[in-house]
């Protein structure tokens, strides 16, 4: 510590120690108690901290906040996109909600294909029948 | 607030939790207010700006890194930059709006200062808007120089040079001012 350094750190933090650089702080009390001209640093500096120390604040209420709130829809796809700072854990999500309508397609046409016991009645075969024009005239007018 | 209690909360805001979300705002809220109302002279600006910060911090909650920051200085920059933004649109208001200004003027009304404490306010308004923040940061906030660097995103050099010319300035002005109560 010298005298330049102690000027610096005296006229940027004033004359408080409990506000000087921390690595410093040892160094410069110790310059402090043995220059005279630190001392006189000193005291020029008081005057603007006991000028400073009177401003006080009353106290004052906290705001009141109310938080907003995301739509469903947003909070939704806030989940579903993946977060690029932590890729490999929610990569999935994306994927997740790719592949579902796949899963989704094969399990509704495996139920279909199961449901196999149904027998027409007469009265809807001819229904039926009568829906299609794959009989021939000649055939019709046997 | 100790380091896990506030690692705990930053996890539970991250997913979303009001209380957690309440207890930051309880902890942290007067510093933030203090801070606020030691850099913006008008009584409502102050009080948005504070609502605006910890509304900022909900929105970009998942942007925090603790590793990086305490809560605290990751707050106080965000109150900074808004404090900033209004300082400079005040400048810009100040032309249409000296009508209204007349009758909304005078932090000692709005604060119920008392005289001393307006006075050191005034003094504080005639620095530029960084020399205020780095004395209020370093002098009324109680940071070290290293976190009230990384809260104006300044070199440790660069806000001691803030500092020592703030206090210059300030020190003309007590002189100036000698004979006012």
């Amino acid at each position: 510590m010298n005298l330049e350094r102690f000027t610096f750190i005296v006229e940027s933090y004033g004359s408080e120690p409990e506000r000087w650089p921390q690595e410093e702080r040892d160094a410069a009390l110790a310059f402090a108690s043995s220059s005279d001209k630190a001392a006189g640093l000193l005291e020029a500096e008081t005057e603007l901290d006991v000028f400073l120390a009177r401003f006080e604040l009353p106290e004052s209420p906290l705001p009141t906040i109310s938080l907003q709130r995301p739509a469903i829809i947003e909070r939704w796809l806030q989940w579903l996109l993946p977060d690029f700072n932590n890729l490999a854990q929610t990569l999935w999500r994306p994927t997740l909600a790719g592949v579902l309508p796949f899963f989704l397609g094969i399990g509704i046409s495996f139920a279909l294909s199961l449901d196999t016991d149904y027998q027409l009645t007469t009265e809807e075969e001819i229904y039926l029948a009568a829906m299609t024009d794959t009989i021939s005239e000649e055939r019709f007018y046997e | 607030m100790v380091e896990d209690d506030e690692s705990r909360l930053i996890e539970e805001i991250r997913a979303g939790s009001d209380t957690a979300f309440r207890e930051v705002l309880d902890h942290h809220g007067p510093s933030i207010s203090n801070y606020v109302r030691r850099m913006i002279n008008r009584h409502v600006d102050a009080e948005d700006i504070v609502q605006d910060t910890f509304l900022r911090f909900w929105s970009t909650r998942d942007r925090y890194d603790a590793s990086r920051s305490k809560l605290t200085t990751w707050l106080h920059r965000i109150a900074h930059n808004l404090c900033i933004d209004s300082i400079r649109r005040r400048h810009f208001d100040d032309a249409a709006e000296n009508d209204l200004e007349d009758t909304r003027r005078g932090p000692a009304e709005a604060y119920a200062l008392t005289e001393q404490a307006d006075r050191v306010q005034r003094a504080l308004s005639e620095l530029s808007e960084r020399q205020r923040s780095a004395i209020v940061l370093c002098h009324y906030q109680q940071f070290s120089n290293k976190q009230a660097a990384k809260i104006l995103d300044l070199s440790v050099d660069a806000l001691e040079s803030l500092l020592r010319r703030g206090r210059e300035k300030l020190k003309q002005f007590l002189s100036e001012t000698i004979d006012e109560p």
